[in-house]
């Protein structure tokens, strides 16, 4: 249960990329789990399957979420952050190089590099957790690397 | 410093360096609380099957020990429609109705419940998460009844013959039949007030079901549906709670015991796309996920009937001449696309009731562009004598605040107005505003459009032909919920379009970036109006989802960030 928990939360938090809403994906994925587990024909496929769910759940967690984060700050300080940013790029780690080019691309995108990269999935099994056809997924997963390859280039950071 | 390319490898690393952390240590925890409602023990100990089977039986183990300790019904019925006993028996009982041979036990993969669970479910706090509910359905009456004056302005409001609508547990016969006069009663036992719009109801029996002995014979049925609609939010304040308990249908799944295809209700003629065109757009967009029912609707007219807050031209949906808006069954929840017919443009509403563009791309029409047509979707139009031979004067009234209720003419007026546009209130009548105006025989059409903070009313005169007019004085008596602080509301002419007013303040300094020019005006109004009392001086919108940043007059700034969603429009 602790390793599904960890796997479920570490895809959740790599596509919706907050804590606070992975915790919330994690929770509503297995609450989802046990209310559907009788769709579950093969017990052998049972990770695929609640790999699925977390995808799903992680995509509703990211269109419900409110999406706006204010927080009011002086206006000289508007400037001085964006400064910061800019000098803090050259010294990132690729961990969070990836994660702000990650932050540029559609969910979908997302999603399928997280299962390929993070979860070591091939293109079989994304096609079953996806529900797509492993034509799709090939072509899917190259047009998301291409994107992420163009976020990393256009941010100045692929060298 | 030379860094490689980025390769697989130094893809995989930076990936697991990024993520791979344990979950919280209290996660575990919350998980199974929220699934069982009990201690963690009893799944503890199931921790280390060696298969998920096991586990998965486990947790259905739970399921139904959580279900009994909220409280939901026993099992025990009379009359009602069958069910197994618990959710893991799916065999019938021999002596099983069609239903009973029919169902299940899961109905799209959601767990069949009965009317009693339901009521649990709806009474435990605000959930709109999607449930499959058995029971016996009893139609509206209200196409034998005389009651347009009071069929309601807002979805979900129980209007004229609603209230004889039901879901009950048992077949309790509710309509009955006395010579030429058909009544509805109430039920005696467990019951919901379900609410079946836009979806296809031939399969309801004809003349109610009311058989030779005068009294009707309810449907055996399983509803789809959710409690806590969104769109309760605009139904009048005092009705809100009413409208939150309604049980939105958005799929009838069993009738009698045969499962039924998704809905799909044509209200437009001369549609471009098909069933099966929108099914793709759908299916590239939530993909695997079930579509509940589909219901066409023209935009000028139908949309605001059905999606209130679209009645103010966002997106300029209203302006399209055919929609499809489709339900979509997806992580448990019932979520709403619109696709416009004959495009590839697909948009879904977000909690807050806002269209985001999803996928597709919208077609340009003039229709788009213009502020709409008259009277706005979702106006209560009110028809004004206007003397001997001359036709009525036609006023709709606008209501972005949700709190209006209704209006009358005061024809004398009570008093003579002071200026052109103004409004007073009465002593002992803390939801009442009288409003007057000076009008005149050209009027011929009206629109008042009521702000969301109630705190201006407008006027649009409307198209104003070449006579001269003798002024003519006039009087509504318009009702709220709630108290009103009259003297605080500012009346005055202005365009009442289709269009919510422009933000106040800073229109000049909008720097819309990369977000579109109607996006950007919207986004700055809503920018303006969570600003309460500050005075904003520029918002510069930094990307396509609606990050920005402003500053107000003394100096201090705000910076906002949205989560964004490359591709679609920002909410």
């Amino acid at each position: 249960m602790h390793a599904r928990i960890d796997a479920i939360y570490r895809v959740s938090n790599a596509i919706v990329g907050d804590e606070a809403d992975a915790r919330d994906a994690t929770q509503e994925t297995f609450i989802a789990a046990w209310r559907r587990i009788r769709e579950l024909r093969d017990p052998d496929r049972f990770d695929a399957w609640l790999q699925r769910i977390a995808v799903n759940s992680a995509r509703m967690t990211l269109r419900a979420r409110g999406r706006r984060l204010v927080r009011e700050i002086p206006a000289g300080d508007v400037a001085a952050l964006a400064m910061a940013a800019d000098r803090a790029t050259a010294e990132r780690s690729d961990a969070d190089i990836l994660a702000t080019a990650l932050d540029t691309l559609p969910t979908d995108q997302r999603t399928i590099l997280v299962l390929h990269h993070l979860e070591g999935h091939g293109v079989a099994e994304l096609a079953e957790i996806l529900a797509i056809p492993v034509g799709t997924v090939k072509s899917r997963l190259h047009t998301a690397r291409r994107a992420l390859e163009s976020a990393l280039a256009a941010d100045g950071i692929a060298r | 410093m030379t860094q490689p390319d980025w390769g697989d490898d130094r893809l995989d690393a930076a990936f697991h360096a990024r993520f791979d952390r344990p979950a919280p240590s209290n996660l575990t925890m919350d998980v199974h609380v929220r699934i069982a409602g009990t201690s963690p023990a009893r799944f503890g100990s199931l921790r280390d099957s060696p298969t998920w089977s096991l586990v998965a039986a486990a947790v259905v183990v739970v399921l139904v020990a959580g279900t009994a300790l909220i409280g939901l019904a026993g099992f025990g019925r009379s009359g009602g429609p069958p069910l197994p006993s618990d959710v893991s028996a799916s065999a019938p009982a021999p002596s099983a109705t069609p239903t009973e041979q029919a169902i299940p036990g899961v109905v799209l993969g959601l767990p069949l419940i009965r009317v009693p669970d339901a009521i649990a479910i709806r009474d435990a706090g605000v959930d709109d998460r999607e449930i499959a509910v058995a029971g016996w359905f009893t139609p509206s009456i209200r196409p034998v009844l005389r009651c347009a004056a009071s069929l309601p302005t807002r979805p979900l409001q129980i209007g004229c013959g609603d209230d004889s609508m039901w879901l009950t547990l048992d077949a309790e016969p509710l309509i009955h039949r006395i010579g030429q006069q058909i009544g509805g009663s109430e039920p005696v036992g467990p019951a919901l007030r379900p609410d079946l719009s836009g979806l296809d109801v031939s399969w309801q029996p004809a003349d109610f079901g009311i058989g030779s002995n005068g009294k009707s014979v309810p449907t055996d049925v399983v509803f789809v549906g959710h409690f806590d609609d969104r769109r309760a939010a605009s139904c009048p304040e005092m009705e809100r709670t009413a409208c939150q308990d309604r049980f939105v249908v958005d799929s009838v799944a069993i009738v009698h015991g045969v499962q039924q295809p998704a809905s799909t209700v044509v209200d437009s003629q001369g549609t471009t796309s098909t069933d099966a065109d929108v099914s793709a757009i759908i299916a590239n967009e939530a993909p695997g996920s079930p579509i509940l029912s589909m219901e066409l609707v023209d935009g000028p007219t139908g949309l605001a009937t059905i999606e209130p807050s679209l009645g103010t031209g966002q997106e300029g949906l209203i302006g399209q001449p055919i929609l499809w808006l489709v339900r979509v069954l997806e992580s448990e929840r019932a979520v709403t696309y619109i696709v416009i017919d004959g495009s590839d443009a697909i948009y879904e509403m977000n909690p807050e009731g806002r269209a985001i563009l999803v996928g597709g791309t919208p077609p340009r029409s003039e229709a788009t562009a213009s502020p709409g047509p008259w009277p706005p979707a979702g106006a209560l139009v009110l028809d004004l004598p206007n003397g001997i031979g001359k036709p009525p004067v036609r006023v709709a009234i606008v209501d972005d605040s949700g709190r209006f209720v209704s209006a009358m003419e005061q024809d004398p007026p009570t008093i003579s107005p002071g200026g052109r546009f103004g409004a007073y209130a009465e002593p002992d009548k803390p939801g009442r505003v009288n409003l007057t105006w000076v009008g005149g025989i050209c009027d011929s059409r009206i629109t008042i459009r009521i702000a969301a903070d109630l705190r201006s009313i407008t006027f649009d005169m409307g198209p104003q032909p070449d006579c001269d007019s003798i002024g003519v004085a006039r009087e509504l008596i318009m009702h709220f919920s709630g108290t009103v602080d009259v003297p605080a509301i500012q009346v005055g002419e202005g365009t009442a379009g289709a269009s919510p007013p422009p933000p106040q303040g800073p229109e000049n300094v909008v720097d819309c970036g990369p977000l579109g020019p109607d996006t950007c005006q919207a986004k700055a109004h809503d920018i303006v109006a969570a600003s309460p009392g500050k005075s904003i001086l520029t918002i510069t919108f930094t990307d396509e989802c609606g990050s920005y940043t402003a500053t107000y007059v003394n100096g201090n700034g705000i910076a906002a960030t949205i989560d964004c969603i490359p591709g679609a429009s920002p909410g």
